[in-house]
């Protein structure tokens, strides 16, 4: 086994963020796709696609919504920490970042999900 | 530009030979970059009118919304929506060929994998701006 490989890995937050951050980042990539695909709908007109938007509105779809949200929020943070020690800064911290990140991205997640449950009336995530 | 031979001692710790190709990655490494700044920019404007005002005002947006958008701010809002899509997809596209360049050595099957990768950004691209030019009542 390689010396320095067991030297530096020591199981420590940094994995962890390595690897949430690439899954995150190929699922939404995944998404992105699938939203330009679904979005074609403009092409067919103003009918299609104000009935694809409505579609969205479901209990499921504003669930998911807030899933990839949550992805985004988190994917968009532990980005900025990438940013930071690209440009030399904050390398002394990494593990204090990391949690930030998460806190931060948790934060705003649940004020969007809090926002996102109360100010819709109750009629329009089901049928209009 | 040649592959050049150095030898370095910052990264194990030891003194290593290593060989720096000019196909390094340094373009995709930066470009990646660019549109992650790109997309923090783009996606939290995006996400603030498409995301945040629809929840708030309790109805989804409808066709007619983003029409005059682009009508009352032509430019800037056309510039946003567009940079978006080329962010998002060549961030998106090119972070999927890298977890494949950390997984795959082979060569030929990484190549394929960008073919691959370059003709979905260009079908999306494409695709993408058609439903803008149609958002904007300016099909071709």
């Amino acid at each position: 086994v390689n010396k320095t490989f067991g030297d530096r890995y020591r199981g420590t937050v940094g994995m962890l963020a390595w690897g949430l951050h690439r899954v995150s980042g190929l699922i939404l990539t995944v998404y992105v796709l699938f939203y330009i695909y679904s979005l074609r709908a403009a092409q067919e007109g103003a009918q299609s696609f104000n009935q694809m938007m409505q579609g969205y509105q479901t209990p499921f779809w504003r669930f998911m919504g807030l899933l990839l949200l949550l992805m985004l929020l988190f994917h968009t943070f532990t980005g900025i920490r990438v940013l930071l020690f690209d440009a030399g800064r904050g390398l002394g911290s990494q593990r204090a970042l990391f949690w930030i990140a998460f806190v931060l991205s948790i934060a705003i997640f649940l004020f969007s999900a809090v926002i996102g449950f109360t100010n819709l009336p109750p009629a329009a995530g089901v049928s209009r | 530009m040649a592959t050049q031979e150095r030898i370095i001692d910052n990264v194990t710790g030891h003194p290593q030979r290593v060989r720096i190709s000019p196909r390094s990655g340094t373009l995709s490494w930066a470009l990646q970059r660019v549109t992650s700044y790109g997309l923090l920019v783009f996606l939290t404007v995006h996400l603030l009118l498409n995301y945040y005002v629809p929840i708030l005002r309790g109805t989804p947006l409808a066709f007619e919304d983003y029409s005059q958008r682009f009508i009352a701010y032509p430019i800037i809002y056309a510039v946003n929506e567009w940079g978006l899509l080329i962010c998002a997809l060549f961030h998106g596209l090119n972070g999927v060929r890298n977890v494949v360049y950390d997984m795959v050595t082979n060569s030929a099957v990484r190549r394929i994998f960008t073919v691959l990768l370059v003709v979905i950004g260009v079908y999306f691209l494409v695709d993408g701006s058609l439903t803008l030019l149609a958002l904007m009542r300016m099909e071709p």
